[in-house]
């Protein structure tokens, strides 16, 4: 290796806070019946309309005005490829034009990194403040994988390098290093037994299907559709609910498919004063990592962890707990491994394999599942990340700031 | 707002593109290179832009690949993972491709694209980056090409919008079509002026299929343009002042001063500006480019007539003319060698594409400072400044 590129090196910037969190609930996906597209409990709104009230009320929870909005980048992998009535042209800016009720003079940026998207997305927008070239932005992700036939959602979990599903590329990995089907159940059931008891999360905002109050998702689908019990019921039959050319890797161990969007609100120290934002965490450092190797991308989180721990200037005792995308348990169990993390410092509320990985969405659920941990159970500092096709990762470092800065 | 904006240089040490290629309409369209998927059409320029930079084991970099309607269509090789998936097909297998993202956002995208690049070398996040957009426009029917120009919250199509403005602006179907001849002309004349990447079928490895812009090889006479009738919906606006499909790949490298030292790097040019401007209105549009050159070059420290040479994208004829008048820009800085009217406008390359024709003029004409700007949906504009080394 030449001694280049990527020199670990903190670069002095502008901080850049986070003034609001919100989310939609995950919204379990129903398989369609012979090729038809799969349906959910908000599968009838579309990506924009749910986009839409989860911004409405991110903007009164931050209390940013639409018009004061420099920036909105939208994350997206699956829904933005496939909605093309109304995702085709401009997506970001349709939906932040929409949201704002056409108030609004923000640029709009469509992004897309297959799983780290969300969080690709947000730390584009953390770019664009540290550079001035914006003082208050959102950025997010939305992906409804109900709104398709199962065959589209296939191509988006396949490698399309080698043509294998990812839950193979991850099921060899898994081998390789020695796991077993026993520690990545294990893992996952403790996922599952996390999620329950907190069903109930203050950033998710609960999404309209009509005009009457009954029609309201509130929670997370999942995590009531495969409790403890009924995971343990049909851990029974495993065996012949393996993936295709798995071992290891079944739909009870690893992460569901699911609707969702989730926004994040970021801000410039001037434009808090400004405007008089209240800040509740600091995004400090962000890395993306990548190799050549598509089975490999399970262990990218390490990677990017490690590296977002050192331009933060910390290291991993310096973190209160992390928030790793469950996409299979294999990740999280080797970074467990690896980095000597505890059981519950890691997607303490659980993850994933509980609730869903709405593809595009997923990284800033994460975030926004932690600044709410961060929030409510007075820690100081955590990670986020989640490993992407192909290859590759991405991690967030975020402390902390408690109303004041 | 705090001034910071650019605290390091960021170099452009290689710049590609292939020529455009003409669309021709039917069902389904086609074009001399139609049967390429993206990716074999955009791994020939990365392929080139790799060569130009002599890519070697052991470098690293960051990949950001733009894209406004091939992304969307492209479902078995731009679904999952498009940017990375691309890099593999390339010739820079060697070298390591650490974070790739598709971005963008309509025809914003190739040019947003280089301005993600620069973000990440001003960052930190990379050394080296490669960046730039694909299109192909030939390979879908009219029917799903024609979204792109469909503004979904006015649900008027952009040349609509265009026109009402061009003409809220005072400018009449004669001003756009004699800027639009111009155009022509100019192309035309300059067609062999262009670097570009040839680009070869499968089937035949000896013959280019694709060597030279495509569009400006037979242009109309004026008494053709005026001839023709208007965009349906239009007053003043024929498909003369509009731009034309096409399909093309453009994309540049770009480097720290690290990376230009350890890798032994040739810049080509700095990019010294970067903005972006939104007005409230869709129609707006073509007037964005106004607020984006102007913040572009406060960030530079440049005024407007320390400029040498524009690359405005003829969207539409208005958008080329209301900028200039905007700005008091003369025309004789402007497109010199034609633009999107005559060469075509393949959405999500257009940006990278003018980037790399601006550094090839002010190479050819020995100057030092270039603008590259586009008016993108929905009422948006993007510029880019750039300084030849």
């Amino acid at each position: 290796m030449v001694a280049c590129c990527l020199t670990i090196q903190r670069i002095e910037m502008r901080n850049v806070y986070i003034v609001g969190v919100a989310r939609s609930p995950i919204a379990a996906v129903k398989s369609g019946k012979k090729g038809g597209p799969n349906t959910s409990s908000v599968s009838s709104l579309s990506p924009v309309d749910l986009s839409v009230q989860v911004l409405r009320a991110l903007f009164e929870i931050s209390g940013i005005k639409p018009i004061d909005l420099d920036s909105f980048v939208l994350g997206s992998a699956i829904s933005q490829k496939v909605e093309l009535d109304s995702m085709f042209q401009a997506p970001a800016k349709y939906i932040i034009r929409e949201a704002s009720k056409n108030n609004t003079r923000a640029i709009g940026t469509d992004i897309e990194k297959a799983c780290s998207t969300g969080l690709a997305a947000i730390w584009h927008a953390a770019g664009e403040i540290m550079l001035c070239h914006a003082e208050i932005a959102i950025a997010g992700g939305v992906d409804m994988m109900s709104r398709q036939p199962n065959e589209i959602i296939i191509e988006g979990l396949t490698d399309p390098t080698t043509r294998k599903f990812m839950a193979e590329l991850a099921d060899q990995k898994a081998k390789e290093l020695g796991f077993s089907a026993e520690d990545h159940d294990r893992y996952a059931r403790e996922s599952i037994v996390f999620a329950s008891s907190h069903r109930q999360q203050t950033s998710i905002i609960p999404i309209k299907i009509d005009a009457s109050e009954k029609s309201t998702v509130c929670f997370d689908e999942e995590v009531s559709i495969l409790t403890p019990d009924r995971f343990d019921r049909l851990q029974t039959k495993r065996g012949s609910l393996l993936f295709p050319d798995c071992e290891i890797m079944t739909p009870l161990n690893c992460s569901k498919y699911g609707d969702a969007a989730a926004f994040v609100a970021l801000a410039s120290e001037e434009a808090i004063v400004a405007h008089s934002l209240k800040p509740l965490a600091r995004i400090v450092s962000y890395a993306a990592c990548g190799g050549n190797e598509p089975k490999n991308f399970v262990l990218q989180p390490y990677e990017a962890i490690t590296r977002a721990i050192k331009l933060a200037g910390l290291d991993p005792g310096g973190i209160d707990f992390f928030e790793v995308n469950e996409a299979f348990p294999t990740t999280c169990v080797y970074l467990m491994q690896r980095l000597g993390i505890a059981r519950e410092k890691m997607n303490p509320w659980g993850g994933a394999i509980a609730h869903g990985h709405p593809i595009g969405a997923t990284g800033a659920g994460l975030l926004t599942k932690a600044v709410t941990i961060l929030k409510e159970e007075g820690h100081n500092r955590a990670v986020i990340s989640v490993c992407n096709a192909i290859d590759e990762a991405t991690a967030m470092v975020i402390e902390r700031v408690g109303g004041e800065i | 707002m705090t001034k910071l904006f650019y605290t390091k240089p960021v170099y452009i040490v290689g710049a590609q593109r292939s020529p455009i290629a003409k669309v021709r309409r039917g069902n389904p369209n086609t074009s001399s290179i139609s049967q390429l998927e993206p990716k074999n059409l955009a791994a020939q320029v990365l392929n080139a832009l790799f060569s130009e930079v002599k890519a070697t084991r052991g470098m690293e970099f960051s990949f950001k690949l733009g894209s406004a309607i091939s992304k969307l269509l492209e479902k078995r090789s731009m679904f999952h993972a498009p940017a990375k998936h691309f890099i593999n097909g390339t010739l820079w297998n060697g070298a390591n491709c650490v974070d790739a993202s598709l971005i963008g956002e309509a025809c914003a995208t190739g040019l947003l694209a280089i301005q993600a690049g620069v973000k990440d070398i001003l960052l930190n996040d990379a050394e080296l980056v490669v960046a730039g957009g694909v299109e192909m426009m030939s390979r879908h029917s009219d029917e799903v090409i024609s979204k792109i120009f469909l503004d979904v919250s006015t649900g008027k199509n952009m040349a609509v919008l265009s026109d009402n403005k061009a003409l809220r602006l005072g400018f009449s179907r004669e001003d756009q079509e004699s800027y639009a001849l111009s155009s022509y002309q100019k192309a035309h004349d300059h067609i062999g002026d262009h670097g570009l990447v040839k680009i070869y079928l499968p089937s035949d490895k000896e013959n280019p299929a694709l060597a030279q812009d495509e569009g400006p090889m037979k242009i109309p006479t004026l008494d053709m343009i005026k001839r023709l009738g208007l965009i349906p919906g239009c007053q003043i606006t024929s498909p003369a002042s509009a731009s034309k499909y096409g399909d093309a790949a453009a994309f540049v490298a770009l480097a720290s001063s690290g990376a230009v030292a350890i890798y032994q790097l040739k810049p080509l040019g700095k990019i010294i500006g970067f903005a972006r401007h939104s007005e409230l209105e869709p129609e707006d549009f073509i007037i964005a480019p106004i607020g984006a050159i102007k913040k572009a070059l406060e960030r530079a420290s440049l005024r407007t007539e320390d400029v040498d040479l524009f690359e405005i994208n003829e969207a539409f004829s208005s958008t080329v003319l209301a900028t200039m008048a905007g700005l008091n820009i003369p025309s004789e800085k402007v497109n010199l060698w034609g633009g999107a009217i005559a060469h075509g406008h393949p959405i999500g390359a257009t940006g990278a594409a003018l980037v790399v024709k601006n550094l090839a003029m002010l190479e050819k004409y020995n100057k030092r400072y270039g603008v590259v700007a586009l008016c993108s949906a929905i009422g948006e504009g993007i510029c880019c400044v750039v300084e030849r080394v």
